[in-house]
């Protein structure tokens, strides 16, 4: 209940928040969390629900962005089909590397993804229909200035929505219990006789989708695009430590994560032109450290202040 | 021509492997992926230049500061930080090293700026003829450092009590626990034993190649390579898997081009972890 | 729900912070913003141009400011850092657009920047003055906001190429060796044509990746091929591998040229004695004259900034300052602070400056050539068009320098 009350706020506010927003850049801002929200709750599919860590995620981003890129300046399609198709192809992707990388468990699987994302990249360097390294544009959309900063915030936040739904419906399914089975057993789920590779692949394309889809609204948004920040790993990091920080394998903890993150650092980098690079590096060891369920778990959980913290730390150390 | 491009192949390989040879130890000793290897390297090269720079310290001869300096440093960062959640799920010690790694990158963007550094010894690019094929001393002395230290620690690891402590506790936490072996501090030796390899690569990369403070990302990910190439748990991989990428390299980018160099490296990560996921010494056994 | 409740107070002191930065100047400022590299890879170049702003408005403001109709202004630059990323610098730009509600816009470094950045203020229809991109991708989109400063990357080695053909004998081979960046590239490709058109032999056209630090392979190849030239586009990191790694491989062209990196102190102070005889291109060095329009002339500028920064500058620094001119002098033209009447005034600039004679092309990229450098006695000369010094050529074998 509680869930559904958070839920259907957010919604209202976010829908309502522009008619009251004049300021472009709070929606370009806004826009970006969105974007980095939809990140972390894909990542959580394959990563939180699943428990497959998947270091390469990115790759989904940057297909997405390019298969946008390409579809529209080179083949000429409008925004709505080079953006659906985008998502489908990134799915797509996922579901055919899906087959020989999800075999591999753990550590390996997080290398693999890991050299599959930075193979793509250097892949996209050398084609000619990419234009190799030295980026490629895309048409600009063809709206009023407030126009386009309404048009990004509302799709990014149709695709959050989406996403989030999904996962719910999934989650309350055969399917997302199934998914849970394999991130707290995967032999066991096997010999009760779970489809234990198709549910992955499932999980996993279902994650590139969606990483698909806001790849596609980043590069349609820029205009330009480049293969090293498109498929850069650092994006991988972000979305997994706000998926973390928010809370793993929980609906709403990534997009608390992100929103959390991405605040903070903007407020950060405003007042401190150099020192907020430490920022990122030092909330990611201290929250692995103190609080690894993330924030739901803080705020959640019935120990509270030091205790909480210190807990958390008797549980894992050596 | 082909003498040369393996020459070339071969020199920069000993490198890699040495690269790699703490970051296997680290992984195959506790399960974790030392994300922050190449900036323990960066870290090392940086040491190298400012002793070279202030003191007019001959780069080789830093080895002996930067080994201790980083053994400290890696010392310091498993007991007090790594240690604390190495029992968590697999995943957690990743991103925690890649926190580590941020932290350490930005530090030192803040401290010693983007400025590309370089080392710039009086016998630094002299060469000479093998052959046919010129050979730069730098690179054949630095391959001949790679290769000392991979047998010093092959002989630390096989013939000291020290060594095999780490490798009991590698092979049976609880067991080692129960013989009395100290497990947070045999981790904390292990790693700092990792970091100080990291920063003996470092001091021989900075000899080779200019030093810049964002230089730990793309050597990470070679190391991670030549590790998956070599196989875990074993003292030849590393070398093996450095050789192996070493040559392959320089073969290949001389005949698709130089920027397929991160391609062909990946690729072979990739085909390498699906189908032998144990690296190319043990496939045969599986 | 104290979840929500802490959500929102996140968000009200997001929008307290981000709408109050207007309000603290007062009226008679006029404000430029600039999202730049402070921290990341781009962080050593976005230093020398956030240096030479610097400089550029300090010396306006001292000298009365900008005057618009008879009013004086000061020039404020607002800052902020672009973590060397390009999702983040156009969304800074928004951020000078709609918070902080600057008048113009200063560029960022690199041209994979510059191009996001270079969107939103058409966006805006805000003119944005830049030194840092060069590539011909900013430029031929018909962006009628966006102007560049450095000389267009196809013919950054037309100097050279023209110098070649004043040599006796003409020197046949070229090996041209490229980084795969936007701004490289067209450097590569345009060299190649022009090279092709004037009758020489290119033997070796090859790319590297941004950032490559081995380049035996690729050298290995120019080595069987032996070429008497070897003209390499890419940046300074790179400049200096390639450099030693050609000695290293015992490779002794007649001339090694570089487009970045022999006119930074920061090559000639890495390299030392092996920098020596290496030719570069620039679209500015240290020992031309020019007058200039904030500075009394080139000489004067050069002694300012030394004093100031400590260190000497380069074309980067020169760019940098003379944006800032042109920006104050086409204000001071258009007599107001209308963007419309600004941008026609920039880009109809004649004027000199202590970086030369600037005028725009029609595509709003400057218009002008490189010069041929060349490292003697460890300092630049410029050795073409204008001899200041007389070139050596050929360059002497490595192994017969003392």
């Amino acid at each position: 209940m509680r869930k559904n009350i958070f839920f259907i706020t957010l919604i209202i506010v976010s829908i309502a928040a522009p008619l009251f927003i004049s300021n472009n850049f709070i929606l370009r801002f806004a826009t970006d969390i969105l974007i980095f929200a939809i990140l972390a709750s894909a990542w959580n599919i394959i990563g939180g629900f699943t428990g497959y860590a998947s270091f390469g995620n990115v790759v989904f981003f940057g297909i997405g962005a390019y298969s946008t890129s390409v579809l529209m300046s080179v083949s000429g399609l409008g925004f709505v089909v080079s953006f659906l198709l985008s998502g489908i192809l990134a799915a797509f992707f996922a579901f055919i590397i899906g087959l020989p990388v999800l075999r591999l468990k753990g550590h390996y699987f997080a290398i693999a993804t890991l050299g599959v994302a930075e193979a793509v990249k250097a892949l996209v360097q050398n084609l000619d229909i990419t234009e190799g390294n030295s980026g490629i544009y895309l048409p600009p959309p063809d709206l009023s200035v407030d126009g386009i900063y309404n048009f990004f915030f509302y799709i990014s936040l149709v695709v959050l929505i989406l996403l989030l739904l999904t996962t719910r419906l999934i989650l309350k399914k055969k399917l997302g219990y199934n998914m849970i089975a394999i991130r707290e057993d995967e032999d066991s789920a096997n010999s009760m006789g779970v489809n234990t590779t198709m549910i992955k692949s499932i999980s996993f394309s279902l994650s590139g989708f969606f990483t698909g889809l806001a790849g596609s609204i980043y590069a349609y948004q820029q205009g330009f695009i480049k293969p090293e920040p498109v498929f850069n790993v650092l994006i991988t990091i972000k979305m997994i430590v706000m998926a973390v920080f928010g809370g793993l394998g929980s609906l709403f903890g990534p997009l608390i994560g992100s929103i959390t993150i991405e605040v903070i650092s903007e407020l950060l980098s405003s007042y401190f032109l150099m020192a907020h690079t430490l920022f990122l590096g030092i909330i990611i060891v201290l929250t692995i450290l103190f609080a690894p369920k993330g924030l739901i778990d803080v705020y959640g959980n019935k120990r509270s202040g030091l205790s909480y913290f210190l807990n958390n730390i008797k549980e894992h150390k050596v | 021509m082909t003498l040369q491009i393996l020459i070339n192949g071969i020199l920069k390989g000993g490198l890699y492997g040495l690269m790699a040879l703490g970051m296997s130890l680290i992984w195959g000793v506790m399960n974790i992926i030392n994300i922050a290897h190449g900036a323990f390297i960066m870290i090392g090269s940086y040491v190298t230049f400012f002793l070279f720079n202030s003191f007019g310290i001959d780069p080789f001869l830093s080895l002996v500061f930067s080994v201790p300096v980083l053994f400290f440093l890696g010392f310091i960062v498993q007991k007090h930080i790594i240690n604390m959640v190495i029992r968590a799920e697999i995943f957690i010690t990743l991103i925690l090293a890649f926190g580590i790694e941020i932290f350490i990158n930005n530090t030192a963007l803040l401290i010693f700026t983007a400025d590309v550094r370089k080392v710039k010894v009086a016998y630094g690019a002299s060469n000479f003829s093998f052959f046919g094929a010129t050979i730069p001393y730098v690179r054949l002395i630095a391959f001949g450092f790679a290769i000392l230290i991979t047998i010093f620690l092959f002989i630390l690891m096989s013939r000291t009590k020290l060594g095999r402590a780490i490798r009991a506790t590698s092979q049976d936490l609880e067991g080692a626990r129960l013989v009395g072996i100290k497990v947070s501090r045999i981790y904390a030796i292990t790693f700092g034993i990792g970091t100080a390899l990291a920063g003996a690569a470092g001091t021989l990369w900075a000899i080779i190649f200019p030093v810049t403070p964002t230089m730990g990302g793309g050597l990470t990910l070679k190391s991670f390579v030549v590790t998956i190439i070599g196989g875990l748990g074993t003292m030849l991989g590393p070398v093996i898997g450095g050789l192996t990428l070493g040559i392959i390299e320089a073969f290949g980018t001389n005949w698709f081009g130089t920027t397929f160099e991160s391609l062909i490296s990946f690729t072979i990560l990739v085909i390498i972890l699906i189908f032998m996921p144990k690296g190319i010494l043990k496939s045969k056994k599986e | 729900m104290r979840l929500i409740k802490t959500l929102s107070i996140f968000l009200l002191i997001l929008i307290f912070i981000s709408g109050s930065n207007g309000l603290l100047f007062p009226k008679d400022i006029i404000k430029i913003g600039s999202a730049i590299s402070f921290t990341g890879k781009h962080s050593r170049s976005g230093k020398l141009y956030i240096d030479s702003y610097n400089l550029a408005v300090e010396m306006i403001n001292k000298k009365g400011g900008v005057k618009v109709g008879n009013k004086n202004y000061d020039l404020k630059i607002i800052y902020y850092d672009d973590k060397s990323d390009a999702m983040e610098s156009s969304k800074l730009v928004d951020k000078l657009i709609s918070n902080d509600k600057v008048d113009f816009l200063l560029g960022p470094y690199s041209s994979g920047i510059t191009i996001p950045d270079s969107l939103i203020a058409r966006r805006f229809r805000i003119p944005m003055i830049e030194g840092g991109g060069a590539s011909g991708k900013i430029f031929n989109k018909g962006n009628k906001y966006i102007f560049g400063l450095l000389p267009p990357a196809g013919e950054y080695f037309k100097s050279t190429l023209e110098f070649l053909k004043t040599l006796k004998p003409v020197p046949g081979s070229i090996a041209i060796l490229y980084a795969d960046d936007k701004f490289d590239l067209s450097v590569g490709e345009g060299t190649k044509k022009i090279a092709e058109k004037m009758g020489f032999k290119i033997v070796i056209f090859e790319k590297y990746s941004e950032g490559q630090t081995d380049f035996t392979s690729v050298l290995t190849k120019i080595k069987m091929k032996n070429p008497e030239i070897i003209l390499v586009g890419g940046h300074t990191e790179e400049a200096l591998n390639i450099t030693q790694q050609v000695k290293e491989l015992n490779i002794n062209p007649k001339m090694l040229s570089l487009t970045v990196g022999p006119s930074e102190a920061d090559f000639r102070k890495a390299l030392g004695k092996d920098a020596e005889y290496i030719y570069g291109v620039a679209s500015w060095s240290t020992q031309m004259n020019f007058k200039g329009a904030i500075f009394k002339d080139t000489k004067e500028f050069i002694s300012v900034f030394k004093k100031k920064f400590g260190y000497d500058p380069d074309y980067h620094n020169a760019a940098g300052v003379a944006c800032v001119v042109v920006l104050k002098n086409a204000i001071e033209k258009a007599g107001s602070l209308n963007r419309e009447k600004v941008r026609s005034n920039i880009s109809a600039t004649s004027l000199d400056t202590i970086y030369g004679k600037i005028r725009f092309s029609p595509n709003g990229q400057i218009q002008g050539t490189s010069i041929v450098l060349q490292i003697l006695d460890n300092q630049v000369f410029e050795v073409f068009p204008n001899t200041n010094k007389k070139a050596i050529y050929p360059m002497p074998a490595w192994k017969k320098r003392k």
